[in-house]
């Protein structure tokens, strides 16, 4: 088990198609900024954050990948050891909806989850700061597909004007800090016993 | 790569002149090839900023062509059985318009440093995609992100140099600043920027933009990452535990230009490329240096690096400093630009481990070749322990 000093380290991966709104969710998130032009990711970025959930400390690496790319045997790279996994699609977008599903299922694959069934993962529609009249995905429609697979909590947010950020990135920090210490406590529970074979004990009682 | 040669032919008389003919050839190409593969903007919403209608001709009368021969074009076979091409996406081949949707969200936000260029230019913009996407159509190799970037660069490099035919119609010229007229047309800027991405990009694709292939030069980066600095494999290895791919896919894909800043990356593109002709003049290859020159930038930030742990250690690679101290400002007295070409092009006696160049970044770290990574792991230890004295202190 971690020691308690050791500062407990969440992996988040956001994954979602090219031009959603991934970079510009997680610059909004730790730095509190948003810009227009945020340059594709290629590959992936990097940002972390230090929170404090229920008095915990924790640091929360952020991993925002590139929507274009579609990685096959590279993906155990970028995805292995996550604790969460965000989903994000555009509100205006009906094609990077409909891919919410292939995108949590490739992770799935990919980061060799043992537990697929429990695994955290959040949805989040965002750029809703949109003109309704733009908006392609209702809410009932998106709610209606996250109960279809598993019950996933979900957020609507705009990165631009800052709406619902945190509280997205609130649940996603807890779930990922729950999955990380379900992690640990299976690792503790089948830690191997260290059985003592040595000749000068073997067979010997320790009376 | 003949094909771009711009040889200069010295008359008797002691004239100099261009040989243009291979430029008009190639422009020529570009110009058929454009004409056969139109960019479907006519698919897009009514309201997108890049909606156009095709050009079609009305006043074309259907029977006037029944008595002549019929003169014969080409077509792109949509599904070709025995294409060895990688025109698919989860099965299911990419249409043009999904192309063209993937362009436009890419060129939308294509060097946000420089505006002028494309973000407020809808025109360049234009001209971007259409060259990725007639570059797409003649090739056959998918569309990936980055490559938008490599074309950016070498457009930005010809719009500067581009010279208005217009501008010049009422001067008498002699023959040859006729001829550079012409070599710098900015009526052919679309048309030159496709042909040097084309000769170009090659070598780069098939190094760093197929999956096995990247993985294969990810494993060779790390082999002379450990001829060149063992200790630095060590600390990536051993001590960090580093996936070098997760950081070198865009140190590799874009060539630095993230790193190192456009301005930098046309300095070192004139290098590599005058390099990669001298190796092989037929085929130009980019990315004979790049690897040397990464392990080059690792030393540079090698005081930072020893004394972080994982995450910063990635957040370093994958936020070079080069854009947080500006380009002009130089990195442990040394400016990027020229440490590279030097160690690149010249003072052969930079040698990456050495107790002078481990100085680099200002840090204190000195290793010889002798010492074994037990002794790095002490020094490297006692960094840290004075990283958190020095922190400890400022609070």
């Amino acid at each position: 088990m971690s020691n308690n000093r050791k500062k407990t380290i969440l992996k988040v991966i956001i994954l979602g198609d090219s031009g959603v709104g991934k970079t510009s969710l997680m610059q909004q998130f730790i730095n509190g900024k948003f810009s227009q032009q945020y340059k594709a990711t290629i590959g992936a970025d990097f940002l972390p954050k230090d929170l404090t959930i229920d008095d915990k400390q924790v640091t929360m690496q952020i991993w925002d990948t590139a929507g274009q790319e579609r990685f096959q045997s590279l993906g155990v790279a970028f995805y292995r050891g996550s604790d969460c996994c965000v989903l994000v699609y555009d509100v205006t977008n009906t094609k990077s909806f409909e891919n919410v599903q292939s995108w949590r299922d490739e992770f799935l694959i990919q980061a060799n989850i043992k537990d697929p069934d429990n695994f955290p993962f959040v949805v989040i529609g965002n750029k809703i700061d949109v003109e309704e009249n733009k908006r392609l995905i209702s809410s009932k429609k998106a709610q209606a597909l996250c109960a279809n697979l598993g019950n996933l909590p979900y957020f609507e947010t705009s990165a631009k004007e800052a709406v619902n950020v945190e509280q997205a990135f609130d649940v996603v920090a807890r779930n990922a800090l729950q999955q990380e210490e379900s992690l640990e406590f299976s690792d503790d529970y089948t830690d191997a016993v260290n059985i003592h074979v040595d000749g000068d004990n073997y067979g010997s009682c320790g009376c | 790569m003949s094909c771009l040669q711009l040889n200069k032919v010295s008359k008797p008389q002691g004239e100099v002149e261009l040989n243009l003919g291979n430029l008009r050839r190639l422009r020529e190409d570009y110009t058929t090839l454009r004409n056969e593969f139109q960019v479907p903007w006519n698919e897009l919403p009514v309201d997108n900023e890049y909606y156009q209608t095709i050009n079609i001709n009305d006043d074309h009368d259907i029977t006037e062509g029944v008595s002549k021969k019929i003169e014969l074009s080409r077509l792109r076979v949509q599904h070709d059985p025995l294409s060895l091409d990688d025109n698919t996406e989860h099965g299911n081949t990419i249409t043009d318009l999904q192309t063209l949707e993937t362009l436009i969200t890419d060129v939308n936000r294509l060097f946000p440093e420089m505006p002028e260029y494309f973000i407020n230019s809808l025109e360049n913009r234009k001209r971007l995609i259409r060259i990725l996407f007639n570059w797409w159509k003649l090739t056959g190799h998918s569309y990936s992100q980055g490559l938008h970037e490599l074309v950016g660069l070498i457009f930005i490099v010809f719009q500067k140099e581009c010279a208005t035919t217009e501008s010049f119609e009422t001067v008498s010229f002699t023959k040859l600043e006729n001829q550079v007229i012409e070599l710098l047309d900015e009526n052919f800027l679309e048309h030159d920027t496709f042909n040097v991405f084309n000769v170009l990009i090659g070598p780069v694709i098939e190094k760093y933009y197929k999956e096995t292939s990247l993985l294969q030069e990810t494993v060779k980066f790390d082999l002379r990452l450990f001829e060149t600095d063992k200790f630095q494999y060590h600390l990536f290895k051993n001590k960090l535990k580093l996936d070098s791919t997760i950081w070198l896919i865009r140190y590799f894909r874009l060539l630095l230009i993230r790193e190192i800043g456009v301005d930098n990356s046309v300095q070192l593109w004139d290098k590599l490329i005058c390099f990669g002709y001298i190796q092989d003049h037929t085929k130009i290859d980019m990315t004979l240096l790049l690897p040397y020159l990464i392990i080059l930038l690792l030393s540079m930030i090698k005081s930072r690096l020893i004394i972080s742990d994982y995450g910063e250690a990635l957040f370093l690679l994958l936020h070079y400093p080069i854009e947080h101290e500006g380009t002009s400002k130089p990195i442990g007295g040394l400016s990027l630009g020229a440490s590279l070409m030097r160690f690149t092009f010249g003072d052969d006696s930079t040698k990456l481990d050495s107790p002078k160049n481990s100085k680099v970044d200002g840090g204190s770290y000195a290793l010889s070749k002798k010492k074994s990574t037990r002794d790095f792991d002490r020094t490297r230890l006692e960094m840290k322990l004075a990283k958190k004295v020095n922190d400890a202190m400022k609070k």
